[in-house]
Parts: structure tokens; C-alpha cells; sequence
């Protein structure tokens, strides 16, 4: 089966800088009450793999380096 | 473990130290009191939170030696951690900075030695009441409050008068554990504040401790500029059940404010006189559905009353 | 693409806990600690650290009993009044004894309670005949904290197994349960002697108006796999005809919090900026009068807080914007909205399943215990009405204490082995789908019609055609397509939508009148009937795997109303004069 690539504003954006998944954080990844989020294993930096999201912000709230930033979905807006 | 802490990536050391706050294990406890003096900031600020649930003598002594932290979101960590202890333990580090040249820190060991409710605290915090800053003092009267010592009756009142708008509201909230004879000077002195939220806090405090003295300042507290001040003026006559106030309380009924109209039919309710049934009858015609249900309760309330 | 773990791991415990939310780690805290020596395991979807309807805390209790303000009497008199009468007074009696001694507990854990100057409770006035509502402004820390101590009594954690099924003995004993793993697809039997089921509310049953699947008002992973699990175990579900309807903020569709705004002075308005609700506490009731302001002629409405000083908005910002759902404030602020300046437009919410707020959900008795041997329910899922964030806790804790128990003096039960073999076959299609529909399409269609024919006011005819559309959509569940764990997950997710969505519609068929305000308003059926529906309505698996339903007569009162108490509620309410 063929799925359409869709473009889509990801509500949650990670600073590549900043984040430090590479050394072996996972705190946004542990706390999303929906688990969509994961470690990209090319970079090493966290991202949103599906573009399912609360807006409930643990994500950005307990990021030990502020790289996590959250927008509300566009639906919602 | 140890060997991450002493990893040279700053990154890898942070994340050691998030480990080690997962772990639950009181083994962490002295390798995060270590980390506490980690040379990067990120480290022993993540390491300061941690030890927030350690609680007791060596994560109290750690972290209160950290509020002298050069960097201020760690010291701000530290501050935050010790508001968490329990343990009578964790005074002793505390008392010692009290005295501290700093005021921030000075403001931060008091906040943390409130919830500790030490006796130990209560000669120096009533020292704190005349410290230069008003953090501090504002601080001081939180650790007083909370030991609610008719000791400090005289000091709180005395802080009624400082010239910190927030110090004085916190005094003033402070005498709740007042006999309702020992308050009156600060209700009086508090309801004429120039600040409406410590004449707010003046009114809710005689409400509080049925305050019957403060009767006659309530009464004029009811036609003070900020309706929120009436508002807690009007519920402090119905807690002291005050039937002189019925007549001043009607008059309300015409405010533009509907929570003040709302106030007052709650205490005509609470006085529960049938002198204010007229104007609880009017009440029920008020446009505000609230104004109308808390009329018509208060009308039940005051016949069933009578028919018993 | 995904395979399937063939061979399934066992696994053997004592007390299984399906859900690490709010009620689900207090069960399990509550288990172990009354019994360390049992093994109890504590299965969750996502992470404990975050999951369920409070991940980022909560700003208050609604519920609270305290002494000297409330005594728990006279909290079960309101409830009884505020649910038509319609409560199995015992459950909610248990919650209310325990009420004020879990406050303590969770402050003794470093839960944060509004305090006065003192260090007393600072509890608020905000009903009239009663003051239940303690405030916890600083109350975003909760799930650490939960966290924590699930760590120190050695509670065995399971982040990422999704519960699917339950699995039962022969002679009808709870055996265990079938779960999957959302990153491996790995299949895992848990094995128990007892299972708390806490997987919290309906939440994404109906369609929110702006569209967005996941922009619920419960936490969206709450899709109901509890109620799903407890139906085909066969376990009694009752008065899902009541359903959850809330007022929120619009598109926002989270709360506004009137109990948080509320003992500030703000209010519910409509557009002249006045106060209409009549009704005096949080019910159907409540929704019907919300209902009919939003669309007459004063409408739509609002949350109003710009008469109050600068001062105050602050202090309600700094709660608002910080607990519970933090994000208020970015969504305020991406509108140019300013509470000192603008009232909030609000909205009604889809419907769901939830006894927090209403009183439906797995029937359970005083102990937790649900209508199937060694199996419990607690917090939004379980039918304890207007339980809250509190009675999840309580309720919690009171199905491990007797799952406890219950497990010292039971065997491991056997089950049959087909039973996993059916739940993994039917996990296997969804994988090995190559072509078929994506989840979120099945789940969209569903739930838009959740909206199109369930919303009240319920007509009966939209509702026959409600399940006509529902069986359709049944056949289309096998087809859809996962094509890794986690739309797995997804996808065994809109099969429990689509239960609850068929479980909405006959409950609310079956009962042949309108009751509970909004929330069961049946418009061929406009009046109260308490002659013939004065019961509960419990819905049940037959033995052709059909949905049916009984009646269940109220248990006697254990806390007497006193008479004319009844009528208490409705003396408040006075209509507007012309």
C-alpha cells in the first residue's frame, strides 16, 4: 500500500543545539503522556515522529536544557 | 556510575545526575551532593533539584551551603529543594544563614525553615521582622505564622505596621490563630491600609476569628472603594452575626458588582435576623442568578430558623 | 513493518494494575505496601512519569472533605442530590471516609495544597451548602511524586505495555491479561491472582469541534480500553447513558476552570457579560442551562474575569498558565486574548465516559471490586460518581488494599490458551495489513458520528442509524493498517472507540426517559420517569457477545436525605424576572 506524504507543522520543535539526547538524555521521550516522540538515530537529537499532540508541555517543561518548544496545533489556534 | 560523573562532557555528567534523581536510591544521595560541586552550572542545578527528596540532615546542610551558589538559577534550585524538607534536621543549616550578608539568602532559609516549624526559629525570626529587606521580613512572618505562638501576637501586629505593602498583608493573614479580643488593633489598623489587599486581608482575618469587636469598622469597610474589600467585609458581619449591619448590608443590594451583592445576601443569610428579610426579598428579584438562589436560601434559612 | 512476537513472554504476579495514571499508581503503592512480599506489576502505555488525565498535574481538588468544613455525610447527601438519586451510596461513603487521611498522605509526600498564612488547609467556598474545593496552585509536581514513591516500595514498572484484553478462568475468576508492547510489538500474558483495571476515561469518543482527534479534553490516550477490556471480560458496566459533557474553552477545549477562578470572583457569563448559570453545581443540569445560553439570543459565553483587579488576574494567571494545562496561556496569547481586557469564549465539549465528573463507568461496589471475581476498576473509569482527581486516589487505593488481599488467599487461575490466541491473531492482521485504512481515518469517521447522531439532545431514530454506521465500521477494523508498534497501538485504540461508541449508543437507547440534565436528554422522552427508571441501567456481555442491558434498583440509602433535602437544590433555583 502507498501512503501520501503529507506536510505538517510538528507542534513540538527541538533545538538541535541544545538538545543532549545524544549523551544519552531521554527526558522528552520518557514524559510524553502520548509517546510520540523518539531519538533520531542519524543525529542523536530527539524529534516528533508522529504528529500526535496534547499540548500538555512536559515535553518543554522538563527538558533539562531548554531545547524543547511547543506550539499549539494549527487546528486549535 | 561515578565514572559518568567524571565524564569531561558537561552533557554526559547532566545526564548522569537525571539518572541518579530517577534512581529512588538513598545511594544517590552523597554522589548528588557531590555532583552539587560539579564546575558546570547545568550539573549542580540539576543536582540541587534532586536532592529534594532527600530529606533530612546531609541533603539540608548540601543545599543550604549551595545558596551561596555563584550562579543564581542554582542557588534558585537549592532554595526551591529546601522548601520540600520535612526533618526538624534540616534546621540547624538553615538557622546558621539567617544572619547571612546576602538577603536572598537570608530570605531563602527562612522560606525553608517554615514548614520545619522549629522553636529554635522563633527568636531570630523575630529579629528577621527588622531586617533591611523586606523579603526577608516578609519571610520572617511566614516561619512566625506558622508556629503559631501567642508569643509572637504583639511582633505580627507590630508587622501590621511595616512599610511593605506584602509584609504587611502577610502579618495581618498571620493572626488567625488570634483570640478574636487580641486581633482588633490590627483589623483597625488594616482595614484603613492604603493598600485595598491588606484591607482585604484585614476584613477576611475578622471573618476568620469572629472578630465581633471589628463590627463597626466592617460596617465601614462596606462602602470602601474596592468592592472586593466590601465583598470580605460583608462575610466577616455574617460570620460575627452581626444584626447591626443588616441596614448598611441592604444597601448593597444596589451595587453595580454582582459578587458584592452576592456577599451580602451571605451574610444576611449568615445573621439570619428577619429584619433582613425585605431586603432578601428584593434580592430575589436581582438579575443575577447567584444574587437570587443565595436570597432565596438565605429567606429558608432564616424562616425554618424561626419556625424551630 | 513490524513482526508480531510470536512467542509471547509470560509473566506471573500477584496484583496486575492496568494503567499508571492517577488511580492506577495508588493501587498498586496501596498493594504493595500492605503486602510487600506480593509481586504487583503496574502496566502503562506511555511512562507513570507523565501519563493520565493529571500528567501535568492538577490545580485543585473539587472533592475534598475536610473537617470542619465538610464531614462526609453531608458530602454523600450533595452527591446523592446532584446525580437525581441515582448512587450506590456505600462507594461513594468509602470514598468520602478516606478523603480527608489521603489529603494528609499526599501532602506527606510533597503533594502541594494551598495553605492559609498558617499552614492550614485553605479550603474554599464554592457551592452553598457545602466547601469542598481546596486549591493546589503549585500542584503541576503530582506525577513525580507519584513517581517516586512507586520507586521506594519497589513497585514493578511497565512503561509502554498496552493492556488489550483480560483473560479469565474457567469458572469466571480473573486470570490476567493479554498486553503489547507500543515500541516491539512484543506480546506479553501477565499472569495475576487479582487486576485493578485504571485506565481512565472515554476521552476521545466524541470529535472535538475543531476537528483535531487529539485535542480532547481528557488526556487522548484515555480511548477507553478499560471499559472495552471490563465489556468483554464481562464485567457490568452501568449509566453510560450519562455521559461527560464539559464547558471549555473554546478550540482551546481545555478547562477554564471555574474552581480555579471561581473563589476569585471570575464567573461563567454570557455576552452581556452576566451571570445564567441557575443550577449550583457541577452536572447535567448544569450543561442543559450551559447549553441554551450558547445558543439564544445572549450567546455565545464566556468566562469572565476582566472585573477584577490587576492584582488578582496575576494570581489567577500564574495558576491558569502553570497547572494542569500550561499551554492556556500560549493559546491565549496566540489569540491576542487578555483576561484583564477580554472575556474567554467557551464552548461545550464532545462527549466521552468519565465519573469524575459524571457517574458512569465499570460498575464496583464499596471495595473497588467490579461484577467479575478478582477483578477491580478505579478513578475515571470506575462508576463511583464525581470522583475527581481525589477519588481516583482513594478509589485507588482502596482496589489494592483489598486486591491485597484477595491475592494472599488465591492461586494463580488458569485461562485458555485460545483466548491469547484470538487477541494475538487479532493484532497480527493489523500488522500484516499491506493495504487497508489509516487508523486516524477509522477513528475520525467514527467519532463524527459519535457527534453527528450521539451528542444530546439524543434522538432515537439518530441513534438507530448511529448503530447501523457503527456495525459498518466494524467490518473496516480488521483493514486498518499499522505498519509499526506504536500505530498498533493506535490502531487496537479505535477498536475501544468503537465499543464505547456502540456501548453509548444502547445504554442511551435502553433508558426510556430524560435524566441527568444534558446528559441523558432524550428528546421523544422529555420527562423523568422515576416510576420505571428510577435504577440503574447496567450493560453487560450476553452470551452471544451482544451488548445488553438490565435494570439494577438503587441500593438503600446508608445516609438517609433528609426530607425536603431534595428539594434543597431545586429551591436555589430561580428563574430570571421578566
Amino acid at each position: 500500500m502507498s501512503f501520501a506524504e503529507n506536510p505538517s507543522e510538528f507542534p513540538v520543535k527541538i533545538d538541535q543545539g541544545k538538545c543532549i539526547a545524544d549523551k544519552g538524555c531521554t527526558v522528552c521521550v520518557d514524559v510524553c503522556p502520548l509517546d510520540v516522540l523518539r531519538i533520531n538515530p542519524e543525529t542523536g537529537k530527539a524529534h516528533m515522529r508522529y504528529d500526535e499532540c496534547w499540548y500538555c508541555l512536559p515535553c518543554q517543561l522538563d527538558c533539562p536544557t531548554k531545547a524543547v518548544t511547543v506550539t499549539i496545533p494549527y487546528l486549535l489556534r | 556510575m561515578a565514572e559518568r560523573l567524571a565524564s569531561a562532557d558537561a552533557a554526559e555528567r547532566r545526564v548522569a545526575v537525571l539518572d541518579l534523581a530517577e534512581s529512588a536510591d538513598q545511594g544517590a544521595e552523597p554522589l548528588l551532593v557531590g555532583a552539587l560541586e560539579d564546575r558546570d552550572a547545568g550539573v549542580r542545578r540539576e543536582a540541587a533539584k534532586a536532592l529534594a527528596q532527600f530529606d533530612g540532615r546531609p541533603a539540608a546542610e548540601a543545599l543550604a551551603r549551595t545558596l551561596l551558589d555563584d550562579d543564581a538559577s542554582v542557588a534558585d534550585a537549592a532554595a526551591c529543594s529546601l522548601t520540600e524538607m520535612k526533618s526538624p534536621e534540616a534546621a540547624k543549616p538553615l538557622l546558621a544563614l539567617v544572619a547571612h550578608d546576602r538577603a536572598g539568602v537570608r530570605g531563602a532559609a527562612w522560606r525553608g525553615l517554615r514548614n520545619l516549624r522549629v522553636e529554635a526559629s522563633l527568636k531570630p525570626a523575630l529579629k528577621a521582622l527588622a531586617d533591611p529587606d523586606a523579603r526577608v521580613r516578609r519571610e520572617a512572618v511566614g516561619v512566625l505564622a506558622y508556629l503559631k505562638n501567642v508569643a509572637t501576637l504583639t511582633a505580627l501586629t507590630g508587622a501590621a505596621d511595616d512599610e511593605n505593602f506584602e509584609v504587611r498583608r502577610a502579618a495581618i493573614s498571620a493572626l488567625a490563630f488570634a483570640s478574636s479580643g487580641q486581633a482588633l488593633d490590627p483589623i483597625a489598623k488594616g482595614l484603613s491600609d492604603v493598600h485595598w489587599q491588606v484591607r482585604e486581608a484585614a476584613a477576611i482575618l475578622a471573618g476568620k476569628i469572629k472578630a465581633a469587636g471589628a463590627a463597626p469598622w466592617l460596617v465601614g469597610a462596606l462602602f470602601d472603594e474596592a468592592w472586593q474589600v466590601s465583598g470580605k467585609a460583608a462575610l466577616a458581619l455574617g460570620e460575627i452575626k452581626a444584626r447591626e449591619a443588616i441596614h448598611a448590608l441592604g444597601g448593597l443590594l444596589s451595587h453595580p458588582a454582582s459578587n458584592l451583592r452576592k456577599d451580602a445576601v451571605t451574610a444576611l443569610g449568615e445573621i439570619g435576623h428577619a429584619d433582613a428579610l425585605p431586603y432578601l426579598e428584593q434580592a430575589t428579584m436581582d438579575a443575577d442568578p447567584d444574587v437570587r438562589k443565595i436570597a432565596s436560601w438565605s429567606i429558608h434559612r432564616i424562616l425554618s430558623a424561626r419556625a424551630k | 513493518m513490524a513482526e508480531l512476537d510470536d512467542a509471547a513472554d509470560l509473566f506471573e504476579a500477584d496484583v496486575l494494575v492496568i494503567g499508571g495514571g492517577t488511580a492506577g499508581p495508588l493501587a498498586a503503592y496501596k498493594a504493595k505496601s500492605a503486602n510487600p512480599g506480593l509481586k504487583v506489576v503496574l502496566l502503562e502505555k506511555a511512562n507513570v512519569k507523565r501519563s493520565g488525565a493529571i500528567a501535568i498535574g492538577m490545580d485543585g481538588l473539587n472533592n475534598a472533605v475536610v473537617p470542619g468544613f465538610a464531614t462526609p455525610e453531608q458530602y454523600v447527601r450533595e452527591i446523592t442530590i446532584a446525580n437525581d438519586g441515582i448512587v450506590y451510596q456505600k462507594a461513594v461513603l468509602a470514598y468520602a471516609m478516606r478523603s480527608f487521611d489521603m489529603i494528609r498522605e499526599l501532602d506527606d509526600w510533597g503533594v502541594k495544597f494551598q495553605k492559609d498564612e498558617n499552614g492550614d488547609y485553605d479550603v474554599k467556598k464554592v457551592h452553598h451548602l457545602g466547601s469542598y474545593v481546596l486549591p493546589m496552585p503549585e500542584g503541576g509536581g503530582v506525577k513525580k511524586i507519584l513517581y517516586r514513591q512507586l520507586r521506594k516500595a519497589q513497585v514493578l514498572i511497565s512503561n509502554r505495555y498496552m493492556a488489550t484484553r483480560l483473560l479469565k478462568a474457567s469458572d469466571g475468576r480473573i486470570a490476567g491479561a493479554v498486553a503489547v508492547n507500543s515500541r516491539t510489538a512484543g506480546v506479553l500474558v501477565i499472569r495475576a491472582k487479582a487486576v485493578i483495571l485504571a485506565t481512565g476515561a472515554a476521552g476521545r469518543l466524541g470529535l472535538p469541534a475543531s476537528g483535531y482527534l487529539w485535542g480532547t479534553y481528557e488526556n487522548p490516550t484515555n480511548s477507553g480500553d478499560g471499559y472495552a477490556m471490563a465489556f468483554h471480560a464481562g464485567a457490568e458496566l452501568t449509566n453510560l447513558e450519562c455521559y461527560q459533557i464539559n464547558p471549555l474553552i473554546k478550540d482551546y477545549n481545555g478547562p477554564a476552570c471555574a474552581y480555579v477562578g471561581g473563589p476569585f470572583g471570575a464567573y461563567t457569563a454570557n455576552s452581556r457579560g452576566a451571570r445564567f448559570i441557575e443550577c449550583d453545581y457541577w452536572s447535567g443540569q448544569m450543561m442543559l442551562e450551559f447549553r441554551k445560553e450558547l445558543e439564544g439570543g445572549n450567546g455565545p459565553v464566556f468566562l469572565k474575569f476582566d472585573h477584577l483587579a490587576d492584582e488578582t488576574i496575576s494570581e489567577v494567571e500564574g495558576i491558569l498558565h502553570s497547572v494542569e494545562r500550561p499551554s492556556r496561556g500560549l493559546f491565549h496569547e496566540g489569540r491576542g486574548d487578555n483576561y484583564r481586557r477580554d472575556m474567554v469564549e467557551m464552548h461545550i465539549s464532545e462527549i466521552g465516559f468519565c465519573s469524575g465528573h459524571s457517574a458512569s463507568g465499570v460498575w464496583v461496589d464499596e471495595h473497588a471490586r467490579t461484577t467479575v471475581p478478582g477483578l477491580y476498576a478505579a478513578g475515571d473509569m470506575a462508576s463511583v460518581p464525581h470522583n475527581y482527581m481525589l477519588g481516583a486516589f482513594v478509589n485507588g487505593a482502596i482496589a489494592g488494599e483489598d486486591a491485597a488481599v484477595a491475592a494472599a488467599s488465591t492461586e494463580l487461575q488458569s485461562y485458555d490458551p485460545q483466548d491469547v490466541e484470538t487477541e494475538r491473531a487479532r493484532m497480527r492482521r493489523l500488522l500484516d495489513n499491506k493495504d487497508g485504512l489509516p487508523a486516524n481515518q477509522v477513528e475520525y469517521k467514527i467519532r463524527r458520528f459519535v457527534n453527528d447522531y450521539l451528542q444530546p439532545p439524543k434522538i432515537t431514530r439518530k441513534y438507530e442509524i448511529a448503530q447501523k454506521r457503527f456495525a459498518e465500521i466494524r467490518e473496516d477494523l480488521q483493514r486498518i493498517v499499522a505498519r509499526d508498534p506504536h500505530e498498533l497501538m493506535r490502531a487496537l485504540e479505535v477498536h475501544s472507540i468503537l465499543d464505547c461508541a456502540d456501548m453509548a449508543a444502547a445504554a442511551s437507547l435502553f433508558r426510556t426517559e430524560s435524566r441527568w440534565g444534558l446528559y441523558h436528554y432524550r428528546v421523544d422522552y422529555p420527562e423523568q420517569d422515576d416510576e420505571n427508571w428510577f435504577c440503574h441501567t447496567q450493560l453487560f456481555k450476553d452470551e452471544r457477545g451482544a451488548i445488553a442491558l438490565k435494570k439494577r434498583p438503587v441500593d438503600p440509602y446508608v445516609v438517609p436525605l433528609e426530607s425536603g433535602e431534595k428539594g434543597a437544590y431545586q429551591r436555589l433555583r430561580i428563574p430570571a424576572p421578566v
